[in-house]
This record gives structure tokens, sequence and C-alpha cells, in this order.
């Protein structure tokens, strides 16, 4: 059967149609939002992580960009040792400060609560270290309701960890070479081990490094 | 209307150009969405802005990082120090790093600026400081640890060492037996001027005394005799008076007058004479009397000194010679001299004012020799024996003997001082191997030098000398010289103990900041000094030695240029004062550095000099106490009865050369002593300790156990904190230089050590060894749609800057 008038389907169909772009759009809008949001996070705790990396010593100083003679005088001593914890939330409060000042001018979601930056140092051999950094932080996102859609609420808590090889050199330097005088004093007094010691040399000297 | 027309006009358009209402939901849709894909790209750019410059800052610190890994490997290798090499150029390295990694971010940014510097060069004393304490937080806790020092206990042990309380006790002890000695002197003085007095002043008085009396006697007779005959001439009715007319009994009274006026004079002289002698008698009585309380005091306030055996044997070698006088003089004079001799004066006065009234018609002819000896007969003088003189003599001829010790003490206390000649001479003084003399052209900067200038070498042999002379006065049967001796003793012993004391307080200066700012600037510095001591060579390990990390220390001998390896200890104390400061050419020093960071003088030979000196002085402040409160040793003087106090000193003097010989020899000693080597169970271990030092003789070794009679055996060393040459200057140095000049010598060090390695290279100075790169760098971010006079600024121009340090 033939219609007998098709004025007004155009208007019906489009009208459907960008209903239906439009809601999906928006959905669209709202997930670009979410991860917008998230990507940033990430950039933010890569850059926290950063300079955690550089400064992770000075517990005074803000960022690389103003290291003073005081701040190197300041370091102090056993830090990795004794007082890991004091430097641990030094410098997490260091981070949070960072990451407040770039996440406030650049998100594009409402903040919901405080931000928690949280500084892990884990030990992966003699002298060697590397920061786990998680920045976390509750947003609600602008057309967050569209985010039910696919089983999320509008506001979503965005937590970011990132790792970061420890930037401290002389630390390094000097741990591998009381490593070393250790041994050397185990040498020293062992026989055995004074025997493995000479051992080794010959073998450097004759295969090399 | 004009809607209507609108309308129209929009339908006709569509009608003949889009064919109806055809295609028209695709315009819709690309209305909508366009502002939506707009959205969604400024969100993609947005994160992609973020993004480019976290990517930046990563690269500038991996560029920074990168080229702070071109360090300079002897500072490393050597000191532990980590500062960029001075072989290549900080900026352009950097550059280098920064356009390379630049490269894989791809065209997103474009670098506009960049540049690179050093800053915090290890010149900067704070700088290096936080180095070296990072470099010594594990190595120097670790070795102190392992030799065996509780830092706690040894900074009590040290100022309770070095507090020096008892040595000013045992000042005041000594300064009053000077004044003991003193007064003893001055009695025993008295006793030879009232002797003297006696045979040279009051016995001729006495004689002529006698003599005149006589002559005047014979005188008076004669005028008697002459007035007789004038009697018997005188015719009768003739005046009386007339015989004093006659010529003889004239010219005897003449005579007699004449005698009177002499025996006048000579009683006058007499009673003079004996006043004075009276006088000088009262002087030795008041003296005895009061000399056994001083003594009294004397002992009970030094009963409890350091030196109470010493101390004890002069009380008793002075209460004997006191003794000895007072009881003598108590049978020789008796307790009522005082009367006798007054009522004796009186005597000598009445009569010559007797004598003085003597006229020519006094004596008559009726007078006899009975009453003129009635009259102006002699004043008995017996208050003063005539056996005075010889009881006298026969008393200082006893103290004499008395004051002597026996030959063996004598024999004892000769050898000793012998001893420590020998000890003060023998050679240890510098390594004649490190004879380096730097130019001051190769210092980073001048530092002034530490001496030890409060108390030289003359005052110990000033010491030395006061001993001996003690020594020969109790050897030589002489009462006035041994007192004497023993005053000139004393007052150098106060004297040598004082200027131990100011040298521990202008020279040990931080001991006191220690003790008052506690264990935490204490360690600190033992961190930084210790240092000093396990990083740096000294003369005991120069050509054996390496620092905690394993560089040998010979390889900086050879650099230097040294080429005999084998230690050549030689000179002595004595020739401290001829080392000067002189200035040379040497580009560094072979391996006295630990020395020269004590002393800071450009002569090598005078920084081991004096850095054995202040060694010296050092031992000697903390074997002081233990020696003088040691049994044996105290055993060993008692010996000497008052020559207690040269063998105690001997021992004292001797105990921290020997200490000082082993050290510089590459032993060990205790810290704080309890076995002394100069003693009957120390010697054995100082036999030991001697096996392969040749400067000690086998005969100067066995004319030590000979004199202190040393037991044989094998006894165990007792004592707190086993430490070497090094250690003892790892304290010195922490107890004498401030931090900051540490850290200059230290520069100085670092200076020579290391332009003298890379001189070839290139020329290092201490002020560029940068420890910190400063990068800066400008750059635009390029966008996804590129428009050029919109995209090149604002937003998009960033710049970075950072430090970057090891």
């Amino acid at each position: 059967m033939k219609a007998k008038n098709e004025r007004g389907a155009v208007m019906l169909e489009s009208t459907y149609c960008i209903l239906i772009s439009v809601f999906v759009l928006m959905f669209l809008l709202s997930f670009g939002f979410f991860l917008y949001q998230k990507t940033l996070v990430t950039i933010v705790a890569n850059d926290v992580a950063e300079e955690v990396s550089q400064t992770y010593k000075f517990r005074n100083v803000s960022d690389s960009s103003s290291v003073s003679l005081s701040d190197i005088s300041g370091v102090g001593k056993y830090r990795y040792l004794f007082f890991t914890d004091s430097f641990d939330s030094k410098n997490e409060a260091k981070a949070i400060t960072i990451a407040n000042a770039r996440l406030t001018k650049t998100s594009l979601a409402e903040a919901e609560g405080a931000l928690d930056v949280d500084i892990e140092t884990v030990v992966d051999d003699i002298g060697r270290r590397h920061y786990e950094v998680t920045v976390t932080q509750r947003y609600s996102f602008l057309l967050g309701d569209f985010l039910s859609l696919i089983g999320r609420t509008d506001t979503q808590t965005i937590s970011e960890t990132v790792y970061v090889e420890s930037s401290d050199v002389l630390s390094y330097i000097n741990t591998v070479k009381v490593t070393k005088y250790g041994l050397e004093k185990l040498k020293d007094s062992s026989t055995l081990l004074g025997l493995i010691d000479s051992a080794i040399s010959l073998l450097h000297s004759i295969f090399g490094d | 209307m004009k809607i209507k027309h609108f309308c129209k006009r929009v339908g006709t358009f569509f009608n003949k150009y889009i064919n109806g209402t055809k295609g028209a939901v695709s315009l819709l849709l690309a209305l909508v969405v366009s502002p939506l894909l707009s959205t969604a790209l400024l969100l993609v750019e947005s994160a992609r802005y973020q993004n480019v410059v976290e990517l930046m800052e990563e690269i500038m610190d991996s560029s920074a990082f990168s080229t702070l890994a071109e360090f300079d490997p002897y500072l490393d290798e050597r000191f532990g120090l980590l500062s960029v090499s001075q072989g290549t150029d900080i900026n352009s390295t950097f550059s280098d790093y920064l356009t390379t990694n630049a490269n894989a971010i791809g065209s997103s940014v474009s670098l506009n600026s960049y540049s690179a510097s050093g800053r915090y060069a290890l010149s900067n004393t704070d700088v290096l400081k936080q180095q070296l304490l990072e470099y010594s937080e594990i190595t120097v806790a670790a070795e102190v640890v392992t030799e065996g020092f509780d830092v706690d206990k040894l900074l009590e042990e040290l100022v309770k060492a070095l507090e020096l309380d008892e040595i000013q006790e045992e000042i005041e002890a000594v300064t009053s037996g000077v004044e003991v000695a003193s007064e003893v002197e001055k009695l025993i003085e008295a006793i030879i001027d009232a002797k003297k007095q006696y045979t040279d002043k009051y016995k001729p008085a006495l004689t002529a005394y006698n003599n005149a009396f006589t002559t005047f006697e014979e005188k008076a007779l004669e005028l008697i005799e002459a007035l007789e005959s004038a009697e018997e001439n005188i015719e009768e009715g003739e005046d009386p008076e007339s015989i004093y007319d006659d010529g003889d009994v004239k010219d005897a009274i003449k005579a007699l007058k004449e005698v009177r006026d002499t025996y006048k004079s000579a009683a006058s002289t007499l009673k003079s004479e004996l006043s004075t002698l009276k006088e000088h008698i009262d002087s030795m009585i008041s003296a005895v009397d009061k000399l056994p309380e001083k003594l009294m005091d004397f002992e009970n306030n030094t009963s409890d000194s350091l030196a109470a055996e010493c101390t004890t044997s002069t009380y008793e070698w002075l209460l004997i010679i006191v003794d000895q006088i007072a009881t003598t003089l108590d049978t020789t004079i008796g307790d009522d001299y005082k009367d006798k001799i007054d009522n004796e004066v009186r005597a000598l006065q009445n009569q010559i004012t007797k004598l003085g009234q003597l006229s020519d018609k006094t004596i008559t002819s009726d007078w006899d020799e009975t009453k003129i000896n009635n009259e102006y007969g002699r004043v008995s003088i017996t208050s003063i024996p005539n056996s005075f003189a010889t009881m006298l003599d026969k008393l200082i001829s006893q103290l004499d003997k008395e004051a002597a010790v026996d030959s063996e003490a004598e024999t004892q206390m000769g050898d000793l001082l012998d001893i420590v000649g020998q000890l003060l001479g023998i050679s240890g003084l510098y390594d004649g191997n490190l004879n380096a003399v730097v130019s001051t052209a190769y210092l980073h900067a001048n530092t002034s030098m530490s001496l030890s200038a409060q108390m030289s070498i003359q005052s110990l042999t000033d010491l030395l000398d006061a001993c001996e002379s003690f020594t020969d006065g109790i050897t030589s049967l002489n009462i006035i010289k041994a007192v004497k001796a023993l005053g000139t003793l004393l007052v150098s012993i106060a004297e040598f103990l004082a200027s131990i004391v100011l040298w521990v307080g202008e020279t040990l200066v931080n001991l006191y900041t220690f003790a008052t700012s506690g264990p935490k600037e204490w360690y600190n510095s033992l961190l930084l000094y210790g240092y000093g001591a396990y990083n740096l060579p000294n003369r005991t390990n120069y050509n054996s030695g390496k620092t905690v990390t394993g560089y040998s220390y010979d390889k900086i001998y050879s650099l230097a240029g040294g080429t005999n390896g084998s230690a050549n200890i030689t000179g002595s104390l004595k020739q401290l004062s001829t080392i000067g400061n002189a200035s040379g050419s040497d580009r560094l020093f072979k391996g006295a550095e630990t020395e020269y960071v004590l002393v800071g003088s450009t002569s090598e030979l005078q920084n081991q000099g004096v850095a054995f000196f202040d060694l010296y002085l050092f031992r000697l402040v903390l074997d002081l106490i233990p020696v003088l409160k040691n049994t044996e040793v105290s055993a060993i003087s008692a010996l000497a009865g008052p020559g207690a106090w040269v063998v105690k000193l001997a021992i004292a003097l001797a105990e921290p050369m020997l200490d000082c010989i082993v050290l510089v020899n590459g032993g060990e000693e205790y810290l704080i002593k309890q076995t002394v080597y100069l003693s009957y169970s120390g010697f054995v271990i100082l036999q030991n300790d001697l096996v392969g030092i040749t400067s000690i003789s086998s005969t100067l070794q066995d004319k030590m156990k000979d004199t202190i009679k040393a037991h044989n055996g094998s006894p165990t060393e007792k004592g707190m904190f086993d430490a070497s040459y090094t250690e003892h200057l790892l304290l010195l140095m922490m107890l004498s230089i401030s931090q900051q000049t540490f850290l200059q010598r230290l520069q100085n060090l670092i200076q020579m050590e290391t332009a003298a390695k890379n001189q070839s290279d290139y020329a290092f100075d201490l002020d560029k060894a940068y420890t910190y790169i400063y990068s800066d760098v400008g750059y635009t971010l390029n966008p996804m749609l590129n428009l050029d006079s919109l995209t090149s600024n604002g937003l998009f121009t960033a710049s970075s800057q950072q430090y970057t340090g090891y």
C-alpha cells in the first residue's frame, strides 16, 4: 500500500535521529570529560613523580627550579635508613601542592573532596630504589549522568599510580661504596672471602669487566 | 512581510540548489555535531598540551641527568666526591642531549632557547661538607665501631681525662709544697746565718771584750798602786786631794781612761752582736715552731692528690730536717735563751753606762782587784754556749747526710733522667720520604698554621733541668742545695702542669663545645673528621694504606714523585724548632696529608713534626693521671725517697714518648691507659710493642728494664679504646681545629691532587667542580592545527628551569 502522504516523515525521522545522535554525543562528551580527566591525572602524577624524584632529598624545596645552598646543606644523613617516613611525608606535602596547582588550572571536572598523593619508596636493589606515586582525586563530571549507561556514577574517583626511578645519585653511589667497603672488611677478616675476591679479580683481569 | 519574504527566499534557495528538503538531516547533523567535535578536539589538544609540558620536563631532567653522568672519575675514586668533569663543557653536553631527546617527541615542540651551567661547586664548604657527611655516614661510623669506639663513652672518657680538675688540684698541692720548701730553705739559711754571726761577729766581739777588761783591770790596779804611792808621799797637813796632782797618778788615770773607752766600746760591740745573734736565733726558733704545722697542713692537703706518695715523701723528708733542727736548737740553746740574752744585754748596757760615769776619783787607793771585778768586771755570757758553732756545724753536717738519698736511689734517678733525655732525642719526628714543600700557588685557599705555641719544648727541658738539679742536690750532701733544688723543682712542676692545662685550653678548643653541645654535634664531627682520618694518608700508612673504599695511598705518593716506599723515620723532638714553614715548588704532598689538615704548613716535614709534638702533648695529658695513679709506678718512685718526684716525673715524661714511638711505627695504644709501660709488669708489653722498632736500641731497653726493675712474664695490657696513630690524629683534629679550617685544608688537598692528576688534560679548578646543573629551556608547543600568528605566542610558549644535582 502506498502511503498517500509522506509529508512530515523527514521531520519525524530527523527528530528520532537527532535525539539519538544528541544522546550518543552527550554520552561521548561526558565520557570524553572522564577520559580527559583521567589522562590529566596521569600526566600530573608523572609530573609530581618527576619532581619527587629530583627533589626527594630536599625536604623543604617546593620544586626543582629553586634549590638553594641552605637546601643542599640541610639534606641530612641517613635519609633512607632512619628517616624515610619523614622524607615521605614531606614529599607528599610537596607533591600535593604541585598537583593541586596543575589540576586546579587544567581540570574540566569538579573536584569532590581533597586531593591525595601517596609516595612509597621501594627498594629495588642495593642502593637502588624507585618511588611509587599515587595521585587520587574524586571528580564530578559535566553530563556525568550519561556515564551511568556504562555502569558508572556521575562522580568518579580517579587514582593513578606512576613509578619513577630515584635520582638521588649520591645516595646510590655511596651505598655501592659502602657495600664495597663492607665486602673489603669481610675479605680482610675472612681468608675464604679473600680467596674468592682474588679469584674474581683474576677473572676480571683475564676476561675484562 | 519581511519574514514572509525571507522564508520565501529560503524556500526558493532550497528548491533551486538543495533539491527540496533532501540532505537537510545531514546538514542538521553537521551543525549539531561540529561543536561537539570541536569540544572533543579541544579536550584532546589540551591533554596533548599538558602531556608535552610534562614530557619537556622529563627531557630536561633526563638531559641534565645525563650531563651529570660526565663526572670527574678521580674525585669519585679518590675522595668519594661527585662533581661534573671539567674536561667537558656542561652547556654543550646538555644541549646535545636536549636536542636529541626533544626529537623523540616529534614536532610537538620547537626549542627556542636552551642553556645549562654549573652551580654549587665543591669550593663551597657547605656543599663539600654535605657530600663528606653523606660519604662518611656509614663508612666512618663503621670504622669507628669496628675499632671498638663507643662514641658516647669515648666522649665521656675524653672529657674526664682532659677536664684536668685533678691536675689543677695537683698544681695547688705542688704550689703549697713550694711554700713549705721555701720556709725550710729560710730556716736552714737562718741557721747558717746564725752560725756565721756567731763565728764572724759575736765570738770576736766576746774575745775583744774579755781582752779589754783584762787591760782595764791592769790599768785600774796601776792607778790604785799610784794612788797608794802618792798617799804615802803626802806630808802631814797637806790636802789629801793633792794626790791627784801627782804625776804618776795623773798618768795612771789617763791610761785607765783610755782602756776604759776601749772596754766600753768592746762592751757595746758585744751587746750589739749578741742582740743580732738573738735575732737570728729568734728566726730559727720561730721557723722551727711554725714549720711542723705548715708541714702537717701540706701533708693533709696533698694526701689525696695524684702524687700523694711524692708529697708524702717530700713531707717526711722535710719533717726529718725540721725535727733535727728543733732538737739541736733545744739542746744547744734551751727554752730560756731569750731571758738570758735579754739579761745579759741589759747587764752590758749597765756596764757601758757605769763605765761612762767613771771619773778620775771613782777608783780610790782602798780598791782592790775584787772591788774592780765587782764594779766593772766582765758580764758573764752564758746564754750562748761555747759549743754553739760546733753544734751548728754538726747540725748542718747531719742535715746534709739526712738530705741525701742512698746510692741506689741516686743511680735510679740518674738513669731515669738519662732515659728521658735519650727518649726525647730519639728519631721519630718525621718520615724523611715525605718531604714535599708545596707552592702556595697550587693551594685553593691559604689557611693559617695551627702550632702548639702555648707550650714549647723548652718547658720540657726546663723541667728536666730542675729534676737534674734536685737529683744533684740530694746526692751531693748539701742540704741547702737540695732544699733549694726542691723548691725549684716544685716551681717547675707547677709551671709545667699549668702549661699543660693552658695547652689543653688553647689547643683542644673543641672539647668543651662537644661537652656542651652533646653527642649529636660530637657525632657529626666524628663523621667529618673521620673522613679526614680514614681517607687521607698519613706518615704511617702512605705506602700501604688505602681509603675506606679502597683507593691505595701509594698512588698519591707516586703522583707526587715519591720513589722510595719504605719508611724512613728520622728527626728528634729537639729538632722541631729547626724545621721551618719554607715555601717550595711541589704540586702536592707525598703522604702526610692528615698531618697537613691538622697543622696547615706547606712543609710536609713541619706538618709531621708539629703533629708529632701535638701527639706527644696529647699523650702526655692522657697518660699523666694514669701514670701518677699507677701503684707500680708509685712503688718504684717511693724507693727514691725525696727523689720520688723525679722518678714519677721522669716516667710521666718518658711514657708518652714511648707511646708516640710505638704509634708512629704503626702500633696502637690505649687512649686511657691502665697499664703503664715503665712499671714492673708493663715493661714486657713495651718490649712486645717495640719489636721491629729500631729507633729504641736494645741497650736503652735494657737500661729501662734494669732501672725500673721490671718483672718478666706475659701480663695482659689493660686500657680503654685501643687507637692507632690515625685515630689519634682523628681525635686531635676533632679537638683542635674548626670545621671550617678542616674543610678549607681538605679543599687544598683536593685541588692539589686533582690538578696534578689531570694536569695533562686540563687545569682543574675547585671553583668549577660543580655538583649541580642549572638548566633553562624555552620552547613552543606545536598544536595540531597550526595557525601561525595565533599559536606562536601566548599559552603555546613556555619555559622551564631546573636544578639537577648529585
